[in-house]
């Protein structure tokens, strides 16, 4: 029922590409936590209501990767909030120590994006960065007789770099990514689709896939599903990796998923930064993650190939999927750099050649067909049926025999 | 000279109880039809039919298989599916009193009396061929009657009654009665009871029940159209009538009272006091009270009697037209709405007179029990003080099917006809 | 004849099946002509016919509210749910329980189940005395547990894998979607404990739910929560079925032709208002009282529809002569 929404985050990649790990991102969770009281949960993350509207507030990290990362400051403010009907404009900034934010009001419902972007000039390469966040305002309580065309993502036209997640069929604002779906991203460079883009997607866990963008501009991902007990092993990463590929349907778009080296050393099972949490649903995520702790301990065989179901039957007491993680939502990054063959200087520091970048980030859920079963389910139907029904016969037949019961054919 | 001698023919008993009934059938039939003026022309037809069933030995169902019942529990529509014809044979006679004497306690009702020595007699309107008498267990007299019956020589049904109709164990026992009914009155008949026959018996019954309340409502107004003791002739010819021709001449009269109604006809005096009669069943030709009270200036509006009203009155309703809910939609309907005193309460009883009163705009109920019967006897004094907590002025008679006593039972109503105009003057 | 008689009259049969299939159309389909009538309707109108639903479901949202956390509940931030209950209100106030037998879709997908059942000639199934006593409690069980379940979730009691415990195991869930050619709700998931339990629980209420309404009149209805919690406010409702005991013969039709067995509608005759927690003011006991005036439906204090000889005469088809 919820959607989580995506919230952007930018990479600055600052100077050399040697430091090209540290990415930036915006996140909604406040550096100090107690604010959260203050917010409301909606179907776009944590909000502030103020007489009836919801205000956004998005801070500025920075990490080599999604579990790895504290706050940022921004450089020079350059922030834009692009609204429901596409019109752009400066949000407020706040300067606390240590950390910069933005506020910007969702009066309508749709997609906002924010827009952070730096430029800088090292070595004759200009680096334009950019980070995008996609905010979700929708509340049950106005219905869901809104206009289909909000769903589509809006785009904005003088970025230098744009990145547009291409909604999935028939999505609506109660859509969730599952593992296994075909995420398409769609890379503009000045406002049109470029191809030759390198698109990197990473998983909270560390899982990375990258490729690149096609002649309409347009990079394919098939989610991976990876939320089983692997251990952390580099002998079986790779046989981890192509077992998890496997599971999922390997097609082009599913392959090509690596091990990134920085999850290594922390237990799959830590708890994920709380910044990254959707919605506040860290206590429930945490509980499960306590649990699937337990499952990894128990260390139920091969899951990687198995099916959920097969869990259940192994189950040991275990709940339900016999020990990997349960209904938890994971975040992935997305991030697309290109590199342009351009001349010019910035204040001053020449360039011969462009890179550009922009990054995002979403979240995603298991595939939820792998935990469903339709033929126990109609096992169970059936059950029912000739349960009552077989009583039923029963119960008709006897009443006549030892009593004898009146009864009449129909003619 | 030969003198030609008659040989008179000694009267046998038989011909003497037969001369004896017509006597006092026609002698009942002309206090009917000739004691009041203003006798609505449809009627004509059932004065007919009794003096031809009574007084001229004229067989109702000539050449067909009847099926007796005694009561009014007995499903009539289920004998109808079954090809078979009901007649009730409650009877009304004192002549057949006087034989049931012979052989009935001296202290008994005069109506199993007459009933019993009716059957014993040979020449009764049904002597051509009872196959079966259905004698449901309701009251002592009655059930006991059925072994006198099977000594008699005739074959008898006992349908099974509770004597609790509120519980849930009784209505099944009655289902069960009626369904095992519906079987063996089938083969008594050789046809057995269908799906579509018995849709169709309940339609014609219906209709027939339809016909009554449309001519018992018209009762309903003010001046009264027609007589009580007309309606008592129409509802006890339902005992023995073919039913689509009764129905046929139910729904004439129902036209000319409909008339009446317009015109504004009176058929009784300008200050009679409506009365409800309830009580021990008026049966042909023992419409003693009911006479007595309308020629003492009454008219009798309503009735909560077994001879008349509720022969009629409690339609069946069924959900989904097969065997399995028809049947028991039939049973629940003899059973739910009875009033009979047998059963262990009379809160229905006493709810509907009060009801009778009300919608029938009445002055008062004459409440008659026959000597010898203990349950309605025994129910008066909790329908007297019902009564009298409403208000409602009642008259309770005791009396039976003999002629003596009726200069005193007058005096008594003609007193209570007093009283109620007097009441009525008051009001 | 003037609208009184005529309503009286009417052939309450043929007027239920044409107003439950208009019904039907609207609740299961008016979706997708962007019918909205909002989330607090007083009947099955499934929400999780996502592609036809004209308007959700009240215990839904129900459900969903009140496994928020405690904090947010009990805090002003709460009181929405209150004006969802009030909406609630305003749409089962107008039309009381007829909600149930007049627009319900799975009330009317059980009435065609029936008629598949009488069209077979197949006998229907009733309960003892006994039965019917033990059996009735299970609606409050229901609807005391889908209130009290979600409660506990607020109150990390229990996990969100028992969210919406109710909606797991109704037979709606999985049947209105089919309507739409949704399948997707007929399986059991295993994701969790609690979500396995209760989809499996959910399937098997499914083949009771086919069978039982196979062999009995509204066999669903009579374990109802949605039902049970009509009841708690039925009294207020602008709708009542009224008796009139004095003119009641006790005859028993309208206990014969009750879908849900409701004795007291034949047997008391001093109550007045005489709505039970099972009826679902289907108005056929009124339509098969054969006495005048002793049944009615009221709204607003004025008679409706009540039962006269002359309706039920018409009724039994013995207006005219074969």
């Amino acid at each position: 029922m919820n959607r989580f929404p995506l919230i952007a985050l930018v990479c600055a990649m600052f100077s050399t590409g040697a430091d090209a790990n540290t990415q930036l991102w915006l996140s909604d969770q406040p550096p100090d936590k107690s604010l959260l009281q203050k917010m409301q949960r909606s179907h776009g993350g944590y909000v502030y209501v103020e007489h009836d509207v919801y205000v956004k507030q998005l801070w500025l990290r920075k990490g080599d990767s999604l579990f790895k990362s504290s706050y940022a400051e921004s450089v020079a403010d350059n922030f834009e909030v692009l609204d429901t009907q596409k019109n752009i404009s400066k949000p407020v900034v706040e300067h606390d120590a240590n950390s910069h934010s933005i506020r910007f009001q969702m009066p309508d419902e749709g997609f906002y994006n924010a827009y952070y972007t730096e430029r800088s000039v090292a070595d004759n390469v200009l680096n334009v960065t950019t980070a995008k966040a996609e905010v979700l305002k929708h509340s049950c309580r106005l219905g869901h007789n809104y206009d289909r065309k909000l769903v589509n993502p809006n785009q904005w036209a003088d970025a230098p770099m744009e990145i547009v997640r291409l909604r999935l069929p028939e999505e609506d604002f109660h859509t969730n990514i599952h593992s296994g779906a075909l995420l398409k991203f769609k890379v503009f460079y000045k406002g049109r689709p470029v191809s030759g883009a390198q698109v990197k997607l990473e998983t909270q866990k560390g899982w990375i896939n990258t490729k690149t963008t096609d002649r309409d501009g347009i990079a394919a991902f098939q989610i991976i599903q990876d939320n089983f007990p692997v251990e952390a092993k580099p002998e079986t990463q790779g046989a981890g990796a192509e077992a998890n590929a496997a599971d999922v349907k390997p097609s082009p778009e599913g392959e090509g998923w690596v091990r990134g080296n920085q999850n290594k050393e922390k237990s799959l099972f830590e708890s994920p930064h709380p910044s990254l949490l959707p919605e506040g649903e860290g206590a429930h995520a945490l509980k499960s993650t306590a649990l699937g702790s337990e499952g990894a301990d128990h260390k139920s065989s091969e899951p990687a190939t198995e099916k959920s179901s097969e869990h259940a039957e192994h189950g040991s007491g275990k709940k339900g999927g016999g020990g990997h993680e349960m209904r938890q939502k994971d975040n992935f990054l997305v991030h697309a750099e290109y590199t342009a063959d351009e001349n010019g200087d910035l204040n001053g520091a020449p360039y011969r050649q462009a890179v550009y970048s922009v990054t995002m980030t979403g979240s995603y859920m298991p595939n939820v067909q792998v935990d469903q079963s339709r033929p126990q389910a109609l096992m169970y139907a059936s059950a029912g049926f000739l349960v009552l029904g077989g009583s039923a016969v029963l119960y008709r037949r006897r009443r006549i025999k030892p009593f004898k019961e009146v009864s009449f054919d129909e003619h | 000279m030969t003198v030609e001698q008659h040989q008179r023919e000694i009267e046998t008993a038989q011909h003497r109880h037969a001369r004896h009934q017509g006597m006092e059938a026609g002698e009942v039939l002309d206090t009917v039809e000739k004691a009041f003026a203003g006798n609505p022309q449809n009627m004509q037809y059932f004065y007919d039919l009794f003096r031809d069933v009574y007084c001229n030995g004229i067989k109702p169902h000539p050449g067909k298989e009847m099926i007796g019942t005694m009561c009014v529990q007995i499903p009539d529509e289920i004998i109808h599916a079954a090809g078979g014809v009901p007649v009730r044979m409650c009877n009304g006679f004192y002549t057949d009193e006087e034989i049931g004497g012979e052989f009935m306690p001296a202290k008994s009702c005069s109506l199993v009396k007459a009933s019993l020595g009716m059957l014993k007699s040979e020449t009764n309107p049904y002597s051509d061929g009872i196959k079966v008498i259905v004698n449901p267990t309701t009251c002592d007299q009655k059930k006991k009657a059925a072994g006198m019956m099977r000594e008699m020589g005739y074959n008898v049904y006992d349908m099974e009654l509770p004597p609790v109709k509120e519980s849930e164990e009784g209505r099944e026992y009655w289902r069960r009665s009626v369904r095992k009914f519906t079987h063996e009155v089938g083969k008594l008949t050789g046809k057995k009871v269908s799906r579509k026959g018995l849709k169709q018996t309940i339609k014609t019954v219906g209709l027939a029940q339809r016909a009554y309340h449309r001519l018992n409502n018209l009762r309903k107004q003010t001046p009264v159209p027609i007589l009580g003791k007309d309606i008592f002739m129409v509802t006890n010819a339902y005992f023995f009538d073919d039913l689509e021709r009764w129905t046929a001449a139910t729904e004439a009269l129902c036209e000319e009272i409909e008339a009446r109604v317009a015109a504004g006809h009176n058929a009784a005096g300008r200050r009679s006091p409506r009365i409800v009669f309830t009580g021990s069943p008026p049966v042909f030709p023992n419409l003693k009270l009911p006479l007595m009270i309308e020629q003492a200036d009454g008219v009798i509006v309503a009735d909560e009697t077994c001879s008349s009203n509720r022969l009629l009155n409690d339609m069946v309703s069924v959900d989904e037209w097969f065997m399995y809910d028809m049947v028991d939609a039939i049973a629940d309907r003899y059973l739910k709405s009875c009033t009979c005193p047998i059963f262990t309460m009379n809160d229905d009883r006493i709810r509907r007179l009060i009801e009778l009163y009300r919608s029938f705009n009445a002055d008062g109920i004459v409440y008659q029990a026959f000597a010898g019967c203990s349950v309605y006897e025994m129910e008066q004094r909790s329908v007297a003080k019902a009564m009298e907590k409403e208000g409602i002025p009642m008259l309770y008679i005791e009396t039976d099917y003999s002629p003596s006593h009726s200069g005193q039972l007058l005096t008594r109503i003609e007193a209570f006809m007093e009283s109620l105009k007097a009441r009525g003057r008051h009001k | 004849m003037n609208i009184k008689t005529y309503i009286d009259r009417i052939d309450l049969r043929r007027f239920r099946f044409w107003f439950q299939l208009a019904t039907f159309a609207l609740l299961v389909y008016g979706g997708r002509l962007a019918i909205d009538l909002g989330n607090s309707l007083p009947t099955f109108s499934c929400g999780y016919n996502k592609k036809g639903q004209a308007g959700v479901c009240y215990l839904l949202p129900l459900q969903h509210q009140l496994a928020e956390p405690w904090s947010q509940l009990f805090s002003p931030a709460g009181l929405g749910v209150l004006g969802g209950f009030a909406l609630f209100l305003l749409w089962f106030v107008v039309l009381n329980k007829a909600w149930c037998g007049f627009i319900c879709p799975l009330g009317t997908i059980q009435d065609w189940i029936t008629s598949l059942r009488k069209m077979l000639g197949i006998r229907y199934s009733t309960y003892s005395d006994e039965q019917f006593k033990k059996l009735s409690l299970i609606k409050y069980v229901l609807l005391l547990a889908l209130i009290f379940m979600p409660l506990a979730i607020g109150g990390q009691f229990l996990s969100h894998d028992w969210a919406t415990p109710y909606c797991q195991i109704c037979p709606a869930r999985m049947i209105i979607p089919v309507f739409n050619g949704d399948f997707s709700q007929w399986m059991v998931d295993f994701s969790s404990t609690g979500k396995m339990v209760l989809t499996a629980l959910g399937m098997f209420i499914t083949g009771l739910f086919l069978i039982g309404s196979f062999l009995k009149k509204r066999f669903f209805c009579f374990f109802c929560p949605m039902g049970a919690f009509h009841y708690i406010f039925s009294k207020l409702s602008l709708f009542k079925l009224k008796k009139e005991g004095s003119k009641c013969t006790v005859c028993g039709d309208c206990y014969r032709v009750c879908d849900l067995q409701i004795k007291p509608i034949a047997d008391n005759v001093v109550k007045k208002d005489i709505l039970m927690d099972d009826c679902i003011l289907c108005l056929k006991c009124v339509a098969a009282c054969p006495e005048q005036g002793a049944l009615r439906v009221e709204l607003l204090g004025k008679t409706v529809f009540e039962s006269t000889k002359d309706g039920f005469v018409k009724r039994m088809g013995l207006e005219k002569k074969e």
